[in-house]
């Protein structure tokens, strides 16, 4: 981090610094994974063609892989940009932007809160229910419930950050 | 009251919520209506881990960002320019080749316009082709190879509808380069008509930018020959293109050179990633719980009364979406209405692949026309135009692109020829 990041992080509020150190942890970990993803899957194809064998349980590993990549890209996104179709807001003036995105980061954090919740349920289940062989499948697939958690927290966190803050900050 | 809230839905998803967000809010209050648990969601998003082929997505998305970052657009416009500069139209020839290249490797996402835009239009304006043709044809270019390998809009497509992979990508091949000669044969005409003098064709030059893009060409190549050969599964496809576009950007040209371009590279990757499949996880949750309330049947039972015949059909579906393609972007048009639309498709025998290559073709059209063509959108940005003027420049090409559609969906073969009929 360079002088002028490290001024510029000290002079956010506090979710807007929250927030920042957050994102840099989970794209630490998307960036691994997707890491370990092509380096896994590159492995692969050269034990499978040459020597016929292949790493027990790394095709599993791959495919939940792209579930943390997604989940955490996902939630990478919510500072970025998610995909909108967003018909009238393209022709709405600025202003109308910016009074429209509280109201939205909140109804999405509120999605997101009941979709996790339900998630977690789910993958509780999943849990109890795993095979005794086969849990660490199970606790790979704890993605589902975190990335819905983390996306409602950093839907909060913009909608008290808001925009005035985020341009303050930026 | 299901189409009051339809309709609430609707609005505020054009009031700019993501569209994931009310994808799930839409998915909540179907299970509640039906009584059920939220979590049935979940399963269908779970059930993602188990489709073979998505693994593709993020690895190609890599490749796509790191030639994006490395510096390919420009080497390919070089070797391009070297080698069909000479004929009537060269450049604008060259102009709709290197970006059905890379919206082949970036899925239309924007990568083309933005990233070849400001690359493209002063050499255009500087050959002394007018700034309306040039605008057109950048922005009609943007959609341009998105049926080409390795299109993400054809992985994805092929995932939702559980179409093969390999068939998709042969099947486009000779729609997608009809259209890249169609549009150079106008690109031709007009560059005659206005008298854009034609280089020389110098053969030094012609090397030197080869040994520059030799690398940069031969990913197509390798992942086109592979994959229709059947030497490589999709998946191997990706992995290999990613490492090779990694190590060429590292090794051979030296633009990957620094940890902090290594981070932006892959945070860019992940961020498209995140964005494109969490939209997929929830719209399998609430297609499942679409299809259990028989509303494709109710669709057909409906369409039957008035369509007799697949003619029929195929215009209704070209004119819904190409109404589709004006309001979303093809990824998410791909998740929320090709289950809707496949029943239907099947009904009225219409092969699968095809319909794929008929959905692709629609939509890449729908990317031009307002109200919320996401080119209009782009180039407007990358041009600072107004949308409308942009519209009207890209319209011939619209207009050449439509005859394209008619014939893409009114002979099969081309799509299919491949296929014992």
């Amino acid at each position: 981090m360079t002088g002028q990041d490290v001024r510029a992080v000290r002079n956010r509020t506090w979710t807007a610094r929250l927030e920042y150190y957050f994102t840099g942890i989970e794209s630490a970990f998307a960036i691994f994974g997707l890491a370990l993803m092509l380096a896994l899957s590159l492995v692969e194809i050269v034990l499978r063609n040459f020597f016929h064998y292949s790493i027990p349980g790394a095709d599993v590993l791959i495919r939940h892989l792209v579930l943390w990549v997604s989940f955490l890209g996902a939630v990478m996104a919510v500072r970025e940009r998610h995909i909108k179709v967003e018909i009238i807001a393209a022709w709405l003036p600025e202003i109308w932007h910016r009074r429209l995105e509280r109201p939205i980061f909140l109804f999405s954090a509120l999605v997101c809160g009941v979709i996790g919740w339900a998630a977690a349920r789910f993958w509780y289940q999943e849990w109890l229910n795993a095979p005794a062989g086969e849990q660490w499948i199970a606790l790979l697939s704890i993605v589902i419930p975190m990335g819905f958690m983390l996306l409602t927290l950093h839907f909060s966190m913009r909608f008290v950050i808001g925009p005035r803050a985020r341009e303050r900050t930026a | 009251m299901t189409l009051a809230i339809v309709a609430l839905l609707v609005l505020i998803a054009a009031l700019g919520v993501p569209l994931f967000v009310v994808l799930g809010a839409g998915s909540l209050i179907a299970t509640h209506a039906a009584g059920l648990d939220p979590a049935v969601l979940l399963v269908e998003m779970l059930r993602l881990t188990s489709s073979p082929n998505l693994m593709a997505i993020p690895l190609f998305t890599l490749a796509g960002v790191t030639l994006a970052r490395g510096g390919a657009p420009q080497r390919l416009v070089q070797l391009f320019n070297t080698g069909f500069g000479w004929m009537p139209g060269g450049l604008a020839i060259v102009a709709l080749t290197v970006c059905a290249f890379f919206t082949a490797f970036s899925g239309a996402s924007g990568v083309t316009i933005l990233a070849l835009g400001g690359l493209l239009y002063p050499m255009l304006v500087g050959e002394n082709y007018s700034k309306r043709f040039s605008l057109g044809l950048l922005t009609a270019s943007g959609s341009l190879g998105l049926l080409f390998p390795p299109s993400l809009a054809v992985l994805l497509y092929g995932i939702v509808a559980g179409v093969s992979i390999e068939q998709l990508f042969t099947a486009g091949i000779v729609p997608g380069t009809i259209l890249l000669v169609m549009l150079a044969l106008y690109a031709m005409v007009t560059s005659h008509r206005i008298g854009i003098p034609r280089h020389t064709f110098s053969f030094t030059a012609l090397a030197a930018a080869a040994r520059a893009g030799f690398w940069d060409i031969l990913l197509p190549a390798g992942i086109i020959a592979g994959l229709l050969g059947g030497y490589v599964t999709v998946t191997e496809a990706a992995s290999c293109a990613a490492a090779y576009a990694l190590l060429l950007e590292t090794v051979i040209h030296r633009r990957l050179s620094t940890r902090a371009v290594y981070y932006e590279v892959f945070r860019e990757t992940c961020v498209l990633v995140g964005s494109l499949l969490i939209i997929l996880g929830i719209a399998l949750g609430l297609t499942n719980l679409l299809i259990d309330a028989q509303i494709p049947m109710k669709m057909l039972s409906l369409l039957e009364q008035d369509v007799h015949s697949q003619l029929q059909f195929l215009l209704l579906l070209n004119v819904f979406l190409l109404v589709v393609g004006c309001v979303m972007d093809i990824f998410s048009a791909t998740m929320v209405i090709v289950p809707l639309i496949l029943p239907l498709a099947l009904h009225f025998g219409v092969d699968p692949v095809h319909l794929g290559i008929i959905f692709l073709a629609n939509l890449e059209i729908g990317y031009l026309t307002p109200p919320v063509g996401i080119n209009l959108f782009l180039a407007s940005q990358r041009f600072r135009e107004p949308i409308l003027s942009l519209f009207s420049a890209a319209l011939p090409f619209l207009l050449i692109m439509l005859v394209w559609l008619a014939l893409v969906t009114y002979l099969p073969h081309l799509s299919l020829w491949w296929k014992k009929m």
